[in-house]
């Protein structure tokens, strides 16, 4: 009975018991080339849990229980070796490196298997590439690293999101991955330090994700977070410190220029021009006001990992802190992070331990990206002519331009402040019943907390640029997820050949959230103490919302090879959601595949050069509930329907409210049928790995809003109608030399995609989206792919009106040095009858290549990154060459006159008659790019040297980031993601990425 | 087996922890519609969300003053500069085209007050409550459905006919024909105006609900549009005859936010400002002056322009040339440049300002005065957008149905009836009895020329011109399309055809 309160009792407070054990062995591992000792080697004892690892000397002490035991020395990098323990104390052992990762244990969910025993595709990134390149947020670490993984970063706003995808764009909904850390799903990872990650494995294929059923559609990324070691303990300091500039602006016109400029679109307006810019030369270079509004801006990050153990108790405990400010003054981002992951055997067969990590991020945010653009668009659209301060100290306001001078903007508006607090960690006990069989129980927990406060002060610039009424917010949100998950895992080798493996388990969530948000203005003073809700006097606002889902689960895995030589795995789940209908609540989501290891056949060939080769292919299915709203299968009444009633002055508010939807009982998951095809290759005694995997990803079901006729009088619910195909094909290579002095390896990898939509629900109807001012620039169709760019195609500039006379008419008022628009249907008018598809925002080939190299103490590190194919639509140019009321970029330099008869760019004007800025061919531009993303240089100190200061070792390096980008695009950069999958690629004046140089130590005490 | 035994609990406990109702999340902080419809309470918020369907800016503010006025040959469109809502030009120039999308705003949010109709009816009817007052309401919800039918049928024709809540296998639905849509409509007002108090019997309180002479002024309307001149005589004698309604002396004043449900208002959309809730409109911004001029009282000082409105729907010359001299109705439908507007006080200075007209912005040199609101009133001044303005849309006023009784009586020969009706209409503004202008020696004529001048800017001209035959007058008339808006793309698209689209587009 204690041991079954050893199940229950989750606890964070690890309690020690210890056993005596019979006898004691040592040893010292040392390196077989060079017969340097090797710390953290894995030795266990066979078939138990009993493990250590050796010291920072290479030595091991391990406990013993008869003279059969055998004990097992692994490290990653060498070969494994099995040494019988017979009757000697002292083991000493040399451990001979190898060339291949195949013996690494790849984390697949609910267990761990052997890479070379892999029969679904998985790929992995190790904790030494996740911190070769230090990053802020782990996804960026996994960019370009993993085949079929594509990951964007959003925004260069400090602590901005990414985009992941993995193979494919399957859902115009959410198409996020589900992310599982330390075996807990969990709904983002921005809380995670990437110093605490010790291996990320990603399951792409369905028959290695659909363990994870009705959340598996989008791929899982399953993070391990670093665990203590048996051992001395270890004090690791890690810190950078570095520096991030803006590195490629864009060139404005500057004073003289605009002054130019603007008296030109005047008089082509037939405005009088103004007097003061007739002698523009003399007004000089003016502001650069993206100068006025950018900085220098510094970043650092400190980690301190304590870690060790015994054989009973194991424990990694850190603290981080990072601090990054934005290149754009006023942003901010802060995140303080402590972990403990402790781990704790209790007799010989029971371990008990929790892995938590509370992190707390402090963020200030400037407005971006919306589509009225945001403070960089300001900046770059602000009169040159004006100064930023006038001689007496007042903001410099333009008399031309309705622009507001982006210091108010800096100064005024940006008092905003985003807190959350963050706790996630889990609790877990896993118990061996007998040898064979094993139960794992786990609980965990995700709480968060966000509070956003925002302050709108009172000022006055002048009559336009002011705030009469000063207003506060607050915004509170909190969000409690619990998870348990059971599941007994079953291994045994039949005779030797049939090595079976059988998991089954049951899994629990569940998710409540509130908000609270308040609002008042009229606040009697702007003062930092004065900026709460209850202070404001007048129009108090208020909301408070909350809702919840739960997830019911069943799965269960069968894993079988024979011989090592055929592999089957197979696996199903059975997912309950909430957030479905009863009709619908249930599904189930099979898997199966194979894999043949042709090079442990007995027909194989003994040789040198192919030393091995798998083929692998699997099907599977999976789902997708991310909906769009938690309730569209009930009919909500949904109020604020209000009406006013009586005579003014004393009317009363009727309140009213009504089911504004049409409810459908029927929704349930989107659906993925996935096959894979995939083939391993090891050549040069595994030297050289390759893996290559072609797939099909066939989505039914998708959930869309189908329109229903406005007739109706209701909104439409979501409903399962869409349908999209993906298929694509993925490579992989490395290449490693871990021996002699020169050490490297040299990874690359690529993916090409093709996504097409092949079912949009009855009726067909096309979905528009990606306004940019009002004007919708992608359109997704059947039979293409999602979130294309629809519009007109450019066919030059019109150089007299001749030209105009014979061309299609588009508008009576079109003048030459307007924009000639392809007549596509031939009918003499250009209307929407003329719009096509004019690009893609989706690259049709992604790749990566890292490599590294290590030469007596140094180590260098490259990692590239690029796409190609795709397209952009550049849309922050609709202002800045455009609209006549802002200023123009300095290529309008070339625009159209009758002196220049330029075909790119039209002429100047105040005004648009010929809608030259309607979507149209002239803004899609080459979206494909390559970067250098980082370059690492390292130098670790002979362990000679570091001794004689005291610590066990010391690595100093210089890394930067965003080094050099080749691309075509004219924006500030290319990395474009669009605000979701409707609406990819569009550049609306986003916050530009920085360039980076970081200075870093690595030191071990 | 003591191993077995607890494997055993614990995975029984499992069982026991995830019971059955773990998956049933019911949403939280809201009804669903099996828990609303039970009390009274519930059918009053049921009304309450059909009247709010004629708050939307596209249900009736923006879409009666492009289509009434600015469509016809009573007004331009105004704004900030010729593009400025674009959308209104092209119905003034008969260019709109079916996937416009005010034409499917017009139209869904019709459609939208309808749905809340149908629920409405067929829902409150099961509910257990004081069966005069369910009556009451569900009379209102037929006014509604017939009012936003009315205003179906009239710009689109016949539309599909939708009266109670449909099941998603039978959402495709044909147009149905003119004749059964107006038959819907009469149907309805003859069955809500039984039900419905009358002004005198309707609480203050109440007042922006609908009367049982509201709906009798609807449906003699509903008669006009269909030229069934008896019935729409007698009905109008009828609340002629109730005595409920009179002509007040002041024309002006009906526009005054204090003229809101005066004895001459016979049905209105009722509009407030009353924070938090967003009951108010735009319809006051909209038509609103773009900018004034202010002087401080005592001073010649005069600041630059104060912006203010949106500036839409500017009376044209042809308008104000239709007013025969001393009619003073005039100036209070239009502003002219440096009017004086009003007089207010800056409450923080104490100080005085006159607010001046100043129309520069605006393409005929006017703006409408029956939508202007003096400094003080408008919602800014109190610290609220303008956009949650309070001033409400006279839809029906008395003179509106004193001149459809005139028509109605001229139609029918009745001429001395005819007569008195326009008397009374236009004594009331300073004028004889009938007009002087010899264009006018024809009666039909004269009742034309009257509800013009009466009822300009209140968004009648465009539809009275098509309903008389008169639409050929507007200089970009297409005879094909006969005033009809198109019917939305969407509903031909996700019909696939079964709702065919009007001639002409």
């Amino acid at each position: 009975m204690k041991k079954k309160i050893y199940f229950l009792c989750f606890m964070l407070i690890l309690c020690l018991s210890a056993y005596p054990q019979e006898r004691i062995v040592t040893g010292i591992v040392t390196d077989a080339s060079d017969g340097s000792t090797i710390p953290g080697v894995n030795v266990i004892v066979k078939g138990t849990l009993t493990g250590t690892v050796t010291d920072v000397g290479g030595s091991y002490r391990i406990a013993v229980s008869s003279n059969e035991d055998i004990l097992v020395f692994s490290y990653i990098g060498y070969e494994k070796q099995e040494i019988v323990v017979g009757i000697s104390d002292v083991i000493n052992v040399s451990l001979s490196s190898k060339v291949t990762s195949l013996e690494e244990l790849v984390v697949i969910g609910y267990g761990v298997q052997k890479r070379d025993d892999l029969t679904g595709s998985i790929s992995s990134v190790s904790s030494e590439d996740i911190r070769r390149a230090p990053v802020p947020r782990l996804e960026q670490a996994l960019q370009g690293k993993a085949a079929g993984v594509v990951v964007t970063q959003t925004s260069g706003q400090p602590g901005a999101k990414l985009r992941v995808n993995i193979r494919g764009i399957t859902t115009i909904n959410n198409s996020d991955p589900l992310f599982v850390v330390d075996g807990i799903p969990v709904s983002s990872i921005d809380y995670l330090n990437p110093g605490d990650v010790e291996s990320v494995d990603i399951l792409k294929d369905a028959s290695a994700s659909a363990i994870y059923g009705a959340r598996g559609a989008n791929g899982v990324i399953l993070i391990t977070t670093r665990k203590g070691k048996p051992g001395k303990a270890t004090v690791n300091f890690d810190m950078y410190y570095g520096w991030q500039e803006l590195y490629n602006p864009i060139e404005m016109c500057n004073a003289s220029e605009f002054a130019m400029l603007y008296n030109e679109a005047r008089v082509n307006a037939n405005k009088p021009p103004i007097p003061e810019f007739e002698d523009f030369q003399s007004l000089g270079e003016g502001t650069n006001w993206l100068d006025q509004i950018k900085m220098i801006a510094p970043m650092a990050n400190y980690q301190l990992t304590f870690t060790g153990g015994d054989d009973f108790t194991t424990y990694n405990i850190s603290g981080n802190i990072y601090q990054q400010d934005g290149i754009i003054k006023n942003s901010y981002y802060d995140r303080y992070t402590i972990r403990i992951n402790t781990e704790h055997k209790i007799g010989k067969r029971f371990i008990l331990g929790e892995n938590v990590a509370i992190t707390r991020s402090v963020a200030r945010h400037v407005p971006f990206g919306n589509i009225y653009g945001g403070i960089t668009l300001n900046a770059l659209l602000m009169d040159p002519t004006v100064p930023p301060r006038t001689e007496d100290g007042n903001y410099g306001v333009s008399d031309v331009l309705q622009q507001e001078n982006p210091l108010i903007w800096l100064d005024h508006r940006t008092e905003n402040k985003n807190v959350t607090t963050r706790i996630v960690g889990n609790c877990f006990g896993e118990y061996q019943i007998f040898e064979d069989l094993k139960f794992r129980s786990s609980a965990g927990i995700d709480l968060a907390n966000n509070q956003n406060k925002g302050f709108y002060p009172i000022y006055f610039v002048t009559p336009t640029f002011k705030n009469d009424i000063n207003s506060v917010y607050r915004d509170w949100a909190y969000y409690n997820t619990w998870t348990w998950e059971n599941y007994a895992t079953y291994s045994h080798v039949f005779a030797g050949k049939h090595d079976l493996s059988v998991m089954a388990g049951m899994s629990a969530q569940e998710q409540k959230y509130e908000t609270l948000y308040g609002a008042r203005k009229n606040i009697p003073s702007n003062d930092p103490f004065m900026q709460y809700v209850s202070a404001g006097t007048t129009d108090q606002e208020s909301s408070n919302i909350g809702d919840g889902w739960s997830l019911l689960s069943y799965y269960g895995r069968v894993i079988y090879s024979f011989n090592n030589r055929y592999f089957v795995t197979s696996s199903f789940r059975r997912d309950g959601s909430s957030r479905f209908g009863a009709e619908n609540k249930w599904g189930n989501f099979p898997s199966f595949s194979l894999a043949w290891k042709l090079s442990n056949e007995k027909f194989w060939p003994e040789n040198k050069i192919v030393t091995r080769l798998k083929l692998r292919g699997g099907w599977g299915m999976l789902g997708n509930d991310h909906v769009l709203r938690l309730h569209d299968y009930a009919s909500l009444i949904i109020p604020g329907f209000n009406y006013a009633f009586g005579q003014y002055p004393n009317e009363a508010v009727g309140f009213g409210s009504y089911p504004i939807r049409v409810p459908n009982p029927y929704i349930k998951w989107e659906s993925v049928k996935s096959t894979n095809l995939g083939v391993d290759i090891g050549l040069f005694n595994d030297r050289w790995n390759m893996t290559a995997d072609y797939f099909i990803k066939n989505t039914d079901d998708m959930l869309l809003e189908v329109p229903i006729p406005l007739y109706i009088g209701a909104q439409p619910s979501v409903s399962n109608a869409g349908s999209v195909k993906n298929q694509g094909f993925e490579f992989w290579t490395e290449y490693r030399r871990y021996e002699g002095t020169f050490q490297y390896n040299i990874a690359l990898n690529f993916t090409i995609i093709n996504n097409e939509v092949t079912d949009l629900g009855k009726g067909g109807e096309s979905i528009a989206a990606g306004d940019v001012k009002g004007r919708f620039t992608t359109l997704t169709e059947i039979g293409q792919p999602v979130s294309q760019f629809y519009g007109w195609i450019m066919e030059g500039i019109f150089q007299d009106e001749e030209e105009i006379a014979n061309h299609a008419l588009q508008s009576n008022k079109t003048a030459p040095g307007d924009i000639k628009f392809k007549d596509i249907d031939g009918n003499d008018t250009i209307n929407d009858k003329d719009k096509v598809f004019i690009g893609s925002p989706i690259p049709k080939f992604t790749y990566g290549f890292n490599a590294t190299f290590f030469y007596k103490g140094i180590d260098l590190n490259i990692f590239l990154y690029g796409v190609s194919g795709n397209k952009i639509y550049n849309g922050y140019r609709f202002w800045t060459e455009g609209w006549g009321e802002t200023n123009w970029e300095k290529s309008m330099l070339d625009r159209w006159t009758p002196e220049n008869p330029s075909n790119e760019k039209p002429r100047v004007l105040i005004g648009d008659p010929n809608d030259n800025l309607r979507v149209s061919t002239r803004f899609v531009e080459n979206g494909s790019y390559m970067r250098i993303r980082t370059l690492t240089l390292g130098y670790t100190l002979p362990e000679g040297l570091s001794k004689k200061i005291l610590l066990k070792r010391l690595r100093i390096y210089f890394t930067a980031q965003n080094l050099l980008t080749f691309t075509e695009y004219s924006g500030f950069d290319p990395e474009i993601p669009g605000s979701g999958n409707l609406e990819l690629g569009i550049d609306r004046g986003e916050y530009p990425q920085p360039r980076t140089y970081l200075l870093g130590l690595n030191i071990t005490f | 087996m003591k191993k077995y035994t607890i494997i055993a609990i614990i995975f029984a406990l499992i069982m026991a922890g995830c019971s059955k109702d773990f998956l049933d999340k019911e949403p939280q902080g809201v009804l669903s519609t099996e828990g609303f419809y039970i009390n009274a309470e519930n059918a009053m918020q049921a009304v309450n969300c059909c009247y709010d369907a004629s708050r939307d800016a596209w249900t009736f503010v923006f879409t009666l003053v492009a289509m009434g006025d600015i469509a016809s040959d009573d007004a331009e469109k105004g704004g900030s500069n010729p593009s400025d809502f674009f959308e209104m030009q092209l119905l003034k120039d008969f260019q709109i085209t079916p996937s416009n999308w005010i034409v499917r705003a017009f139209w869904a949010n019709l459609y939208s007050g309808i749905y809340r109709c149908n629920i409405l009816t067929d829902r409150v009817p099961d509910i257990d409550m004081d069966a005069a007052l369910r009556d009451r309401i569900i009379g209102e919800a037929k006014f509604l459905r017939a009012l936003f039918y009315f205003h179906l049928i009239r710009s689109y024709g016949g539309v599909p006919l939708i009266t109670e809540i449909l099941d998603p296998d039978d959402f495709v639905q044909p147009r149905a024909t003119a004749g059964e849509v107006w038959a819907q409509i009469e149907q309805d007002l003859l069955e809500a105006i039984p039900a419905l108090p009358s002004r005198l019997e309707q609480p203050v309180s109440d007042y922006g609900r609908a009367t049982s002479s509201a709906a009798k002024a609807l449906l003699v309307k509903t008669y006009i549009y269909q030229k069934k001149w008896q019935q729409a005589k007698d009905l109008a004698k009828e609340i002629i005859d109730s005595y409920e309604y009179a002509l007040v002396d002041d024309f002006a004043s009906i526009f005054t936010l204090e003229g809101e449900f005066c004895e001459e208002s016979i049905f209105e959309i009722n509009f407030a400002t009353l924070p938090p809730y967003n009951v108010g409109s735009q319809y006051m911004e909209l038509q609103l002056p773009r900018m004034f001029k202010k002087i401080e009282v005592g001073t010649t000082d005069t600041t630059a322009g104060v912006w203010a409105g949106w500036g839409f729907n500017c009376p044209t010359e042809d308008l104000v040339n239709e007013f025969e001299p001393g009619d003073m109705r005039l100036s209070a439908t239009a502003t002219f440049d440096k009017d004086s507007l009003c007089t207010y006080t800056n409450e923080e200075t104490g100080k005085q300002y006159i607010e001046i007209a100043d129309n520069r912005m605006s393409p005929t040199g006017m703006y409408s005065k029956k939508a202007y609101v003096p400094t003080n009133q408008r919602p800014q001044a109190i610290g609220q957008g303008g956009g949650n303005a309070g001033s409400n849309i006279r839809l029906i006023r008395y003179a509106d149905v004193l001149l459809f009784y005139g028509e109605a009586c001229m139609e029918q020969g009745e001429n001395a009836e005819a007569r008195w009706a326009l008397k009374q209409v236009r004594n009331r503004a300073g004028l004889s009895d009938y007009p002087t202008d010899p264009d006018y020696a024809d009666l039909r004529e004269a009742i034309y020329h009257e509800r013009r001048v009466e009822l300009a800017l209140e968004h009648h001209r465009y539809w009275d011109l098509v309903r008389t035959d008169r639409g050929f007058t507007l200089p970009a008339w297409d005879p094909v399309k006969n005033g009809l808006l198109p019917i939305p793309q969407l509903e031909i698209d996700i019909s696939q055809g079964v709702i065919v689209q009007n001639p002409g587009y």
